[in-house]
């Protein structure tokens, strides 16, 4: 452990408090604002209530925009993580040329400005006649969320020892059995993390939902519809609550990668 | 042993090339039934090639692996009725101790409770039933490498494969496990095929000793053929310290052969199997005198082969004290002499002019 001066260690202290107020300062002030009022150019301290909550929850379109972006990411991260844990395989075990290829398309739509693998996909579907609705959105979080899945698991299997592999077969397993008792508990953590991460992203994606969406709307479009409104006390609800829910989301996710890995 | 003990595994011209190229020659190589054998090389050498041939994780280029006659070389590692023991362990890091062990039993469906009273048992063989709930990251290195130990026995395979499995043990620990290794193998009565790259520990443990060099086999005998008579110069070079001489074979008598070097001519009784045996008048070849077989002074006085030399240096490693000498005639012929320590220190000083000398069954000849 590196000991450092008294003084430097208070300067550290000032600018890290710094950064926090920065990063995190807006964001109680929306909480804040979800519990009071402004009026007249002042907080108007008398006026606690959790009006803004109970609105919110009687509030068909955001409930239903709740459920769709939470249907939308939970299916998204069931076939993001199905299709990376199949392309990890391929391409760790592969030595085809390839999967450099394979690797690079499905490293594309996430690197690229999502506006452009929004619009693709858009093009896409109307040259196909297919019709816009959940399921294209659904398609369009998948492909990108895709990269990020495949490449936390991809980066756990080439960690893992090919010995554990061979003692597995050599002990008279199958295939199945060793990917059953040996592969699939080892990358328990990995495919863990790739899933919240995953759902993380799809949660706020925007701009490809816009583009291939129908007529339904995920939680962030409602969020850019009310604002277009004007300012009111239920997006700091809505603000609130979505905090409220991606920290805790964090702190199992958290749980989840510090998992004891004795390897 | 009146009758030939029968073969369990055979390669038989078997040669693997990887990559285009080829890291083992056509070699053949026979595993009886029961022994344990080692397999010695330096690394590169296709050792570890040869165990993986046998146990199915690679498959040969050319040849065949035989297993009691029938052909195995396409048979699938896991229907083949041996066990590794890998040089890392490979131990299931999330599954506790007893969960490694039982898991070749497992995969085979056999009942919970079968299971259960198998890996206690097989556990108290390797002296580790108190740990039974342990993961392997809470186990030191030895206790590591039991359990590997006891995962493979566990399945009654007919043949245990170790690839260099005391490699990361400190010196104390591998020669505890060294003994414990050898004990169990004339417990369970099962047949061992033991790689290492250490010549000492291939001596002391093996019924049988194969040395590799360069992806051939140097050669397959005792621990006391290969390292009293060592068919060639790489074999005598490998097992400890020995002298080699520059000889030209002379003329052979009824039980000996005349040897003619540059610093005379000697006489040594070849027995066994000796590389010399096709060899013809005047080939060159290489006689080998073992440190411990030279003795100096006056005890040289009786014996058949002497030699007129100088000490160039003593030194004292413990149990044996260490002098290297050249010949008078050739001082630049080195010829090392060990002998047992004892407390007055050996009466030769660093100059001395003395005479050295071997019996004529302590030699043997290699040919070049």
């Amino acid at each position: 452990m590196i000991r450092l001066p008294a003084a430097a260690t208070a300067v550290l202290f000032l600018v890290a408090g710094f950064v926090l107020l920065v990063l995190y300062g807006p964001l109680f002030v929306a909480v804040f604002f979800s519990f009071f009022s402004f009026e007249n150019n002042a907080v108007q301290w008398d006026s606690f209530s959790l009006d803004a909550y109970w609105s919110l929850i009687h509030d068909e379109s955001i409930i239903d925009s709740v459920l769709n972006s939470l249907l939308v990411g939970g299916v998204a991260i069931v076939l993001a993580l199905v299709l990376g844990t199949t392309l990890a395989f391929y391409y760790n075990g592969s030595r085809s040329r390839f999967r450099e290829v394979l690797q690079l398309v499905i490293f594309l739509p996430f690197l690229m400005p999502p506006i452009i693998t929004g619009l693709s996909l858009l093009v896409f579907f109307r040259e196909v006649d297919f019709p816009r609705s959940l399921v294209t959105v659904i398609i369009g979080h998948t492909v990108f969320v895709l990269a990020l899945a495949y490449r936390i698991i991809l980066a756990r299997l080439q960690t893992l020892r090919t010995s554990l592999v061979e003692a597995s077969l050599d002990l008279g397993a199958s295939r199945w059995q060793t990917f059953r008792y040996v592969l699939a508990p080892s990358l328990m953590s990995a495919i863990g993390s790739a899933a919240i991460l995953a759902f993380a992203l799809s949660f706020d994606e925007t701009l490809i939902t816009l583009l291939v969406t129908g007529t339904e709307s995920t939680l962030p479009m409602r969020l850019w519809a009310m604002m277009r409104l004007g300012f009111t006390p239920d997006i700091n609800a809505l603000v609130t609550v979505i905090l409220v829910a991606t920290t805790v989301l964090s702190l199992v996710a958290i749980r989840f990668v510090k998992l004891p890995d004795q390897s | 042993m009146t009758e030939q003990p029968k073969t369990l595994v055979e390669l038989s011209g078997v040669a693997k090339v990887y990559g285009g190229v080829e890291v083992l020659h056509a070699i053949d190589l026979a595993l009886r039934d029961g022994e344990f054998m080692t397999v010695l090389g330096p690394s590169g050498s296709g050792k570890t090639t040869v165990l993986r041939l046998i146990g199915g994780l690679v498959q040969p280029t050319r040849g065949k692996v035989l297993l009691d006659g029938r052909d195995i070389s396409a048979m699938p590692i896991n229907r083949r009725p041996f066990n590794t023991v890998f040089q890392d362990y490979a131990l299931f890091p999330h599954m506790t101790v007893e969960a490694n062990v039982g898991y070749g039993l497992k995969v085979r469906g056999e009942s919970r409770a079968r299971i259960r009273d198998r890996v206690i048992e097989t556990l108290r063989l390797v002296a580790l039933e108190e740990f039974a709930g342990r993961y392997p990251s809470q186990l030191s290195g030895g206790q590591q490498q039991r359990v590997a130990l006891a995962r493979a026995i566990i399945c009654e395979p007919r043949l245990i494969l170790l690839d260099e499995p005391l490699g990361a043990l400190d010196a104390e620990l591998r020669r505890q496990m060294q003994r414990f290794l050898k004990n169990l193998q004339r417990e369970i009565r099962t047949t061992f095929l033991f790689v290492t790259h250490d010549q000492e520990e291939a001596v002391t443990m093996a019924d049988r000793i194969c040395v590799m060099n360069h992806g051939r086999i140097e050669q397959i005998g005792s621990p006391e053929e290969v390292y009293y008579r060592p068919v060639n110069e790489y074999v005598a070079r490998f097992f400890g310290d020995n002298n080699l001489i520059d000889v030209a074979l002379g003329e052979a008598g009824e039980e000996d052969r005349e040897l003619v070097s540059d610093v005379g001519s000697f006489r040594c009784r070849l027995e066994g199997r000796s590389a010399v045996g096709a060899a013809t008048r005047d080939s060159p070849g290489k006689l080998l005198v073992r440190p411990e077989a030279v003795v100096i002074g006056e005890a040289a006085n009786g014996m058949r082969n002497r030699m007129k030399v100088r000490v160039e240096e003593t030194g004292f490693v413990g149990p044996v004290s260490q002098v290297t000498v050249s010949a008078a005639a050739k001082p630049e012929l080195r010829i090392m002499v060990k002998l047992p320590s004892r407390a007055g220190g050996i009466p030769l000083a660093v100059g001395d002019e003395t005479e050295i000398g071997w019996s004529d069954r302590e030699c043997h000849v290699v040919t070049a």
